[in-house]
């Protein structure tokens, strides 16, 4: 095989690990002000902000790892295929502004939240988590269709469709899917990795979500493969909605480790067969399809490629032991009395705690 | 201001935001792996809060470079396009790698550093801090040798069809004989800065009144370890550093002629010029477009 | 100081050093004829240079100087009176203040030296940064980025500085003479020791 084709499929890898891993810390941190209030028919009382925790405890350990699968690929996409990288960070400027603004205020918020122990400054940093990972859901799904199905670009290379052109019905679609899809899987993964009347509730909401992000999958695949899919990419985007079905069935069951693999499956073909759809473009242009990037116009040297390949065979599965370990490490449920009722004493400030929804008080720590 | 002037600042503020706390992560990381691995050899509690006390400022410190980091990757392609299409091929390799061996490395295991106290078996958890520290150091590695190059580019030829550099050896780009000096001054300099502050805070609490006495031993402690890392790490950056100006007027003598702002040439100079001939020089690259 | 730059440079306080007009001139020759690397001036900005590498050795210094005086003062086996002593020095406040910014602001000048000392050059001697900027996006577009970037970094700042000032003054919180994190010693029934 071409080293080119190899270091395309590498990349595909990446863009899909990304999403099947963040793409369920996506939706947890969407699913914050659906999820995370109490329920009135909850045996236990959990109060609104113990199930907060317990969402955002459930990604704690993962979401900064899973997030590291797009700077690889990143850096692995500017590495083997320099004008990819370059046509496109340049060319969706804007959008991809939003998502690094996004990204960088929700890791924030993310690690900063529980650092003050007031009920407002919690309140802000919801808001940024819910920013924070509904923009990036969102764009991420406008970005890849424009991708796929090409936008304009000149001979030498250069974007030249602006801002507006990116948001196109298609993409919109795109994103509606990314977003549905994401917050589906979010729902699933509460689902597998909390407990109470939480775990229910979330079960219940990801098979609603999942039924309109089947919906609108459907239309946006058929869309894409009408336009450039051949077999192989028609084959996996039928697998992917198959998938996506068996895995809301499997909620209704009740069975959620299955529910959970299955939106896994969903999304990892789904990306898949927009890959197999661009090869071996990587960027189509449409004003003339003579100016298309493609996995030969747009990559690195046989030399810079061979190295790349050699670190990447040797050191991929290394990073898929330990954070396959970290997962299995952090496998229990996180449960209401998981979560602990003592603050920093740091974290205490005058207002508090207790106001809204916890009876604990603060600054109990011995 | 047009968009060269902007960008440039762009890439100077947001380099110079993250850069703050890169070396605070590098450095702190290993102190606080120090700490912990303290704790676990003597058990005396006071090594356990300073772990728990500088791991919580770590943390705080991380969140802000992990995510700065992002806008350093992304920015190559947004802002300088015809950069990362010339040297790509370079100065991709090395950025890739950095993700591929150091971000995953500092990133999981700081999850599991975060989240692993009492669900991990201790010893594990204390090596975890190690591994960050790891990570960090491979991190600056890689990034080092990607600056390196453009500073004194190696390992490369213009290929005349394409216009663009290309690899001819990986090895010389990582082994760049700047790079041998830079990276060697920039992690003695971070662990300067992990030790100052550690320093800095274990200094407040001696000097403040309304820490509990019984608190300064733990302090004294913290505050002996931040010193000797300045100071022992402070001569690595002198002489490090030393090398390092050495290099420079070889492979950049304009950058060492303008820190000391000197516009004449010293006569001897300009003897031994006049007898060698340009021929290294004149071996620039010719552009035939992209 | 000519004889420092030749020491620092050549390691001999004799040793000569090219001045920056008379590189300017080779360079001007070498470097003519193509766009990736013909400017006019080759000269980086001298201020900025001259003014940051020496911020960057005095910073860095001074604090290896604050660390040699806090070995100094905390020497020997640690009586109470050696730990007493600084409290409420007015020295000692503003060391603990000032120390960490040290090495920190050395860092930073360190870079704007390397990274300001090697302009016009983005790759030195093969490609001038005016010719590394994107073609494809405006100015506008870089401006409103560049206000992004810096308003939100302005906030987290903030966040982080006062954050990190909480927690320092806080101090190290109190742990149980015996702590132990094994896991070996917990149920299901406990409370984890940390979650968000």
């Amino acid at each position: 095989m071409e080293l080119t084709t190899i270091w395309f499929i590498l990349i595909a890898v990446l863009w899909i690990g990304y999403f099947v891993l963040e793409g369920f810390d996506f939706g947890v941190g969407a699913l914050l002000p659906v999820l995370g209030r109490e329920n009135p028919d909850d045996p236990d009382q959990e109060s609104g902000e113990t199930r907060r925790r317990q969402m955002l405890s459930s990604i704690g350990p993962f979401w900064d790892g899973n997030e590291v699968w797009l700077i690889t690929a990143g850096g692995a996409t500017f590495a083997a295929f320099p004008h990819w990288y370059a046509t496109l960070f340049s060319g969706f400027y804007i959008p991809l502004l939003l998502v690094l603004v996004a990204l960088i205020v929700r890791g924030v918020a993310l690690e900063y939240r529980g650092k003050v122990d007031s009920a407002r400054w919690r309140r802000r940093m919801d808001a940024m988590i819910i920013f924070g990972s509904v923009v990036p859901a969102l764009l991420w799904g406008v970005a890849f269709t424009n991708i796929v199905r090409g936008v304009p670009i000149d001979a030498s290379m250069e974007y030249v469709g602006g801002f507006w052109g990116l948001l196109n019905p298609v993409a919109l679609l795109g994103g509606l899917v990314t977003l549905t899809l994401f917050v589906t899987h979010g729902a699933l993964f509460i689902g597998l990795k909390t407990d109470g009347q939480l775990r229910y509730d979330a079960r219940v909401l990801g098979i609603r979500v999942g039924v309109i992000s089947a919906v609108l999958a459907v239309v946006w695949l058929a869309v894409i493969h009408l336009e450039r899919g051949a077999v192989v990419s028609w084959a996996l985007a039928a697998v992917a909605v198959v998938a996506l079905l068996l895995a809301l069935g499997s909620a209704r069951q009740g069975r959620e480790g299955w529910a959970f693999s299955g939106t896994f499956v969903t999304i990892l073909l789904a990306v898949g067969s927009l890959f197999v759809a661009l090869y071996p473009d990587v960027m189509p242009s449409t004003l003339n399809p003579e100016w298309s990037l493609t996995v030969e116009n747009a990559a690195s040297s046989q030399k810079t490629l061979g190295i790349m390949t050699v670190v990447a065979l040797i050191f991929t599965p290394i990073v898929l032991l330990y954070q396959s370990w970290t997962y299995w490490a952090f496998r229990r449920r996180v449960k209401g009395h998981h979560i602990p009722t003592s603050v920093h004493h740091a974290a205490v400030t005058g207002e508090t705690t207790g106001l809204d929804d916890r009876a604990e008080p603060a600054g109990s720590t011995p | 201001m047009d968009a060269l002037d902007l960008a440039r600042w762009q890439f100077g503020i947001t380099t110079v935001y993250h850069f703050f706390f890169v070396p605070i992560t590098i450095g702190l990381s290993l102190l606080v792996a120090i700490m912990q691995t303290q704790w676990m050899r003597t058990r005396n509690p006071q090594w356990l809060r300073l772990t728990k006390f500088f791991g919580k400022l770590f943390t705080i410190n991380f969140a802000l470079g992990l995510v700065t980091g992002i806008v350093q990757e992304f920015q190559f392609g947004m802002n300088w396009s015809d950069y990362s299409r010339f040297v790509g091929d370079i100065f991709g390799a090395p950025l890739a790698i950095e993700a591929l061996l150091a971000f995953f490395l500092e990133s999981t295991f700081l999850g599991l550093w975060i989240f692993g106290w009492g669900r991990i078996p201790e010893k594990l958890h204390t090596a975890c801090m190690w591994l960050i520290h790891l990570g960090t150091v491979l991190s600056a590695y890689f990034i080092l040798a990607a600056n390196s190059f453009m500073q004194n580019p190696v390992g490369y030829w213009i290929n005349p069809e394409t216009g663009r550099a290309e690899l001819t050896d990986f090895l010389a780009v990582l082994t760049n004989k700047v790079q041998l000096v830079a990276f060697p001054h920039v992690l003695t300099a971070a662990y300067m800065t992990g030790g100052a502050f550690v320093l800095a805070f274990a200094v407040w609490h001696l000097w403040r009144t309304r820490t509990p006495q019984s608190d300064k031993p733990m302090y004294r402690k913290a505050a002996k370890l931040g010193a000797w890392t300045l100071v022992i790490a402070g001569v690595g950056v002198i002489v490090s550093g030393d090398v390092q100006g050495k290099v420079m007027s070889e492979v950049q003598p304009m950058k060492m002629a303008a820190a000391e702002a000197s516009t004449r040439t010293t006569p001897r100079v300009r003897a031994r010029r006049s007898r060698s001939s340009p021929s290294a020089l004149s071996m620039a690259p010719r552009r035939s477009g992209r | 100081m000519p004889k420092l730059l030749s020491y620092l440079s050549t390691g001999d306080l004799e040793g000569a050093v090219e001045g920056v007009n008379g590189i300017q001139e080779r360079y001007v020759q070498t470097y003519a004829g193509n766009d990736l690397t013909e400017v006019e001036d080759y000269r980086p900005l001298m201020p900025v240079t001259y003014w940051s590498f020496r911020l960057m050795m005095g910073l860095g210094f001074l604090g290896m100087g604050i660390g040699m005086a806090v070995l100094w003062r905390l020497r020997g086996k640690g009586d109470a009176d050696g730990e007493t002593r600084m409290e409420g020095s007015r020295w000692w406040g503003w060391a603990a203040a000032t120390v960490l910014f040290m090495p920190l602001f050395a860092n930073s000048f360190g870079w704007i030296f390397t990274e300001m000392g090697r302009q016009p050059w983005v790759v030195m001697g093969l490609m001038t940064t005016q010719t590394a900027v994107s073609p494809s996006v405006g100015a506008g577009t870089v401006a409103l980025s560049m206000v992004v970037y810096t308003a939100l970094y302005g906030v987290l700042a903030v966040l982080m500085v006062g954050l990190s000032l909480r927690y320092g003054r806080a101090g190290a919180e109190v742990v149980p003479e015996d702590a132990s994190y094994d896991p070996k010693g917990r149920t299901d029934d406990d409370a984890f020791v940390f979650t968000y």
